[in-house]
């Protein structure tokens, strides 16, 4: 009986875990939604010391993010936005037209492992 | 590296308690289903601890999850008769007065040689001797001789009945062992009082038996066979 009540214990655990994996994914990828958007502000509006001080902080937000991610998500995808927010200061800096292609990059990569993380049938399958 | 050899602590503490959860059945009394799992386990716990991309609960969660399952449906098994044959099917008799039943075999797909080689393991080698044979759920085959071939017992030749309780280790490397005292109906004091009559101390002894008539049979360290003073 010990074990069984350990059992449905752990699956118990398992299902509350996983549910709080994507709530804090959630709460974390609007944060950094948030972000981006203020760097996007900032680009537009020509604000250089706003957009580096906003890219800074990008970087130190997904620094923290980044760690706790990996307890729950593959390498792969965080590396992609890690290296994407790397290339976000070069780029301003070289005046490239990608920078605010590079900004959705970023978005999107985070709702990918977002949308990975909720069960649905076909990633089920 | 380190992390590899992080993980495999981690691992290793994981499999021993799930090995431990899921109890005390060897090997060869799994059923296949709980084999299967077994076999699971061990390579879920391989990926997880040899790759560092991938984080190490993406390991965990699988074994967990098999383990519990495991548990829950041994205990829905254990509560459902229809439930049990489901999942570990049914034993079947295989052989009845010494005549293989070949549908049985066709349908377990057991060659005569595999059939011939479990009643070898238990010691027959003419089938004519079986009475009755029946493969477990396990793939094991239980095997009852007629009883023409059965060994002759105390019962059978009406001899009393001699048996006693095998003895029980009350010392083991110097340690008294308080589950053997509790065995053999003896209390440290008791024992030590024994011991002193020897001229022994617990330490001094490499293991020391109390049989079922309550003499002592004791191993001192540092010398050669028994000494039973």
């Amino acid at each position: 009986m010990k074990r069984i009540i350990v059992s449905i214990v752990i699956i118990a655990l398992i299902v509350a875990l996983g549910c709080s994996a994507i709530a804090y994914i959630d709460s974390n990828n609007t944060r950094l939604y948030g972000h981006i958007d203020e760097i996007l502000s900032a680009y537009s509006e020509g604000n250089d010391a706003e957009l580096r001080a906003e890219i800074g902080e990008l970087n130190r937000f997904f620094d923290k993010y980044e760690k706790w991610l990996s307890i729950i998500v593959n390498e792969e995808p965080l590396n992609d936005i890690s290296a994407s927010i790397s290339r976000l200061m070069p780029m301003y800096e070289s005046d490239s037209d990608e920078f605010t292609a590079e900004c959705e990059v970023i978005r999107s990569y985070a709702a990918k492992i977002q949308k990975n993380e909720v069960p649905a049938w076909y990633r089920i399958f | 590296m380190l992390i590899v050899f992080i993980r495999g602590i981690i691992v290793y503490v994981l499999v021993i308690f799930a090995t431990r959860i899921m109890g005390k059945r060897q090997l060869g009394e799994l059923s296949p289903s709980e084999l299967v799992i077994t076999i699971l386990i061990s390579n879920i716990a391989t990926l997880s601890m040899e790759d560092p991309s991938m984080p190490i609960i993406t390991g965990i969660i699988p074994i967990l999850t098999l383990v519990c399952l495991d548990i829950l449906a041994s205990y829905a098994v254990l509560k459902s008769r229809k439930l049990r044959h489901l999942i570990s099917g049914r034993p079947k008799v295989i052989i009845s007065n010494g005549k293989i039943d070949q549908q049985v075999m066709k349908e377990l797909r057991f060659t005569i040689d595999d059939v011939c080689a479990s009643l070898r393991t238990s010691g027959i080698f003419d089938i004519s001797e079986v009475q009755y044979a029946v493969v477990e759920t396990t793939g094991t085959i239980s095997v009852l001789q007629k009883a023409d071939y059965l060994p002759l017992t105390q019962k059978t030749a009406a001899v009393p009945e001699s048996a006693k309780n095998p003895p029980q280790a009350v010392i083991s490397d110097g340690d008294i062992i308080a589950s053997g005292m509790a065995g053999a109906n003896i209390d440290e004091n008791a024992l030590r009082k024994e011991l002193k009559k020897k001229h022994y101390s617990p330490e001094d002894i490499l293991l020391c038996l109390l049989d079922a008539d309550g003499r002592l049979k004791i191993i001192p360290k540092n010398e050669n066979g028994a000494d039973s003073r």
